[in-house]
């Protein structure tokens, strides 16, 4: 194994790990104040790839589903938060997981129906689907163009949270979204536009992973685990424990690939474990 | 610390629960039949309809079901019955397999291209006489594991390897190879049977790497064969992982180093899924093709195009094949009796999909050809669906005294 290797398996770990960052900061953004844990969120992420690749077949032009198709998963997703997640925010969690669990699997099926059990071939863009030299290797352009693109996607959020007035109001809902209603916010559009901003980012991750992970009905429910435990790792709510998780995760497969490709998987619920013991509410967890 | 609704704990218990709901609703298929009716005669078609290889369960019944359409739907004068059950691991098909043949009275089994489904089916169907029609690769089903009840239409990896490999060491000039491989018995029986052909030719295997069933993420493995610049990288996968493992090593720009072949292909169906771009100049190795030169294989892929509107692929192909020798070994031995349709189907010579075929009674393995193909550019193509262009194909099969079968 050279030096060489290593350092192409670290920014493909990067690569992986972003994809990762952008799914698990909606999840860990809609639970840590919403108290929903989605597991719909999958499915917006295949619905995104799914568009993307209806709005490639149409125009020929991958741009514009990096611009409609999130706009379209934002939609979706609002109007599913108006009118069925709404009605269950006094509930037991049992029924929001039934919804939830619900809508992914009407959603996978609806795909199906329409777009068939067969994956679909999407490749990147002509413009993107070269490759550049590292050392002795190869690396596509896409995959540095996705690592770009979902870094600067992950620094707009920070800066969204952290550094703007709706930002504060979402950190102070993850807190205390009793609070924040009290304070006379209406923490129920508050509810509606959050829910639709991690739609519209799980949909722009799955326009994104769509020509290196394939098109197919099932990629969304494929990649929520790892999700689930990267907020895990990150710590439920906190926007920054996405991000974290979400690299270690990303580190952790592409490196043990290069020793054990076969344990590519296990390794990601084994760093949980590890996190898990050593600090059992997740890196920069804020829930008890 | 607030204690908000949910605790980091319930999270875990919740995520986990939920998990293993969605694992349990990728178990929910369509159901064709509840059972027999009286009269009837019941078919199991136990197939992945979930799951990455979901794609192949769809096509197999779809060429179960147009051999049960131009077989009239009945067979001995009875109403035939087809029940479909999902069949994604072992445990899972056991289960349903014994489901079926307890309640709804099957005694004809259709089982998918797994082989760990199949060899666990086909060990079951022996113990309660049942006849097991297998899509599977793995050399022991008509090995060392095979039974009086299993009756196998694939050609096994032994010969899918000695045509695939050979010919591209003749027509390439390649010498060194590396492979990917799921680790599976299917993989391995692939893996297994590319070092004793490369012992054999006295070329040198290059490296290998293994991948986890149903993987998503190549570039690790594809990064490792491109350091090891082989002349050819074989591909020992199947369904969504061959898809997606050529994809990312097309993009990796692997092409540029080395030769790509997919030793066993899910042929049309994976060709769809990866498209001209990624396909071009790749090798296929493939059971089936739908522009074989035969005239029932012309028929029958116009039927099927008429039906579903698009080209055959391998394993529906597999799955009409194999049901219609089954429905006319029933026809021959004019009566459901296993020993009988046994007796019927054992070293009958038939015109086939592929021209003329026969299941030797040593082993129940079906004898046919195993093409190779390569990926044609745009340019080459002279329609949406013509992928690939046959090099050529040979029939290789262990003698029966090496198979290690004993019925």
């Amino acid at each position: 194994m050279t030096l060489n290797l290593v350092l192409v398996q670290i920014v493909n770990g990067l690569v992986l790990g972003m994809i990762y960052v952008l799914l698990a900061m909606g999840l860990s953004i809609v639970w840590g104040m919403m108290n929903i844990i989605n597991f719909s969120h999958g499915l917006f992420f295949a619905l995104g790839a799914y568009l993307a690749y209806t709005l490639f077949s149409v125009t020929g032009n991958f741009f514009m589903g990096m611009i409609f198709v999130p706009l379209g998963t934002a939609v979706i997703g609002m109007f599913l938060e108006l009118t069925l997640l709404k009605r269950l925010y006094r509930l037991n969690i049992l029924y929001q997981i039934l919804m939830t669990f619900g809508l992914a699997l009407i959603g996978r099926e609806l795909i199906i129906i329409l777009y068939g059990p067969v994956g679909k071939s999407f490749v990147p863009p002509d413009i993107l689907s070269g490759t550049i030299t590292l050392g002795t290797f190869f690396f596509p352009t896409y995959r540095i163009f996705l690592l770009f693109v979902s870094i600067c996607i992950t620094l707009g959020m920070w800066l969204f949270i952290e550094k703007t007035k709706y930002g504060s109001v979402i950190r102070a809902g993850t807190e205390d979204s009793e609070m924040v209603s009290a304070l006379g916010i209406n923490i129920s559009r508050v509810f509606t536009l959050i829910f639709g901003l991690s739609m519209a980012i799980a949909g722009l991750s799955g326009v994104l992973a769509a020509p290196i992970r394939g098109v197919e009905p099932m990629m969304g429910e494929a990649i929520l685990g790892i999700c689930f435990a990267v907020v895990i790792i990150g710590g439920m709510g906190s926007f920054m424990g996405a991000i974290i998780g979400g690299v270690i995760v990303g580190l952790s497969q592409s490196l043990v690939t290069l020793i054990m490709p076969s344990a590519s998987i296990i390794v990601i619920f084994l760093v949980m474990a590890l996190i898990l013991l050593l600090k059992p509410r997740g890196l920069l967890g804020i829930r008890d | 610390m607030k204690k908000t609704l949910y605790s980091r704990r319930d999270f875990i218990k919740t995520t986990a629960i939920g998990g293993l709901g969605l694992a349990a609703g990728l178990g929910a298929v369509p159901k064709v039949a509840r059972g027999a009716e009286k009269g009837s005669i019941a078919f199991l078609n136990l197939q992945p309809f979930s799951g990455a290889y979901a794609d192949t369960g769809l096509d197999v019944s779809r060429g179960v079901r147009l051999a049960i359409e131009e077989f009239g739907g009945k067979v001995l004068g009875r109403e035939i019955k087809l029940v479909e059950r999902d069949a994604t691991n072992p445990s899972d098909s056991l289960r349903r397999a014994k489901e079926a043949v307890e309640k709804e009275g099957c005694k004809f089994i259709q089982v998918g291209t797994s082989s760990a489904v199949a060899l666990a089916v086909s060990e079951y169907g022996s113990k309660n006489d049942v006849i097991v029609g297998c899509h599977a690769g793995a050399d022991s089903i008509t090995g060392t594991a095979c039974n009086k009840f299993t009756f196998r239409w694939a050609v096994p990896t032994y010969g899918a390897i000695r045509e695939v490999v050979p010919r591209l060491i003749k027509e390439l000039k390649v010498n060194t190879f590396y492979t990917i491989t799921p680790e599976y018995v299917f993989g391995e029986d692939l893996l297994r049977n590319t070092k004793e052909v490369l012992k054999e030719q006295g070329k040198e295997l290059a490296g290998n790497s293994y991948h986890a069933l149903g993987e998503a993420e190549y570039s690790a493995i594809i990064t490792k064969a491109m350091g090891a610049k082989a002349d050819c990288v074989l591909f020992l996968n199947f369904g969504g992982d061959t898809v997606n493992s050529v994809k990312q090593a097309v993009n990796f720009g692997l092409k540029k180093v080395s030769k790509l072949c997919i030793a066993w292909s899910g042929g049309q169906t994976e060709f769809i899924a990866m498209g001209t771009k990624i396909l071009e100049d790749v090798w296929v190795g493939i059971q089936y093709h739908h522009a074989i030169d035969t005239p029932m294989n012309k028929r029958v892929v116009g039927d099927y195009y008429k039906k579903y509107g698009v080209m055959m692929p391998y394993v529906a192909a597999s799955g009409y094949q194999q049901m219609m020798v089954m429905l006319n070994a029933i026809k021959r031995a004019g009566s459901t009796d296993v020993k009988k349709v046994i007796a019927a189907w054992e070293d009958y010579e038939y015109e086939a999909l592929t021209g003329k075929e026969v299941y030797r009674k040593c082993d129940h393995q079906c004898i046919k050809p195993y093409y190779t193909c390569r990926g044609k550019t745009e340019a080459e193509k002279k329609a949406p669906d013509d992928f690939v262009g046959i090099i050529g194909y040979s029939k290789n099969f262990l003698a029966c005294d090496k198979t290690g079968c004993k019925m």
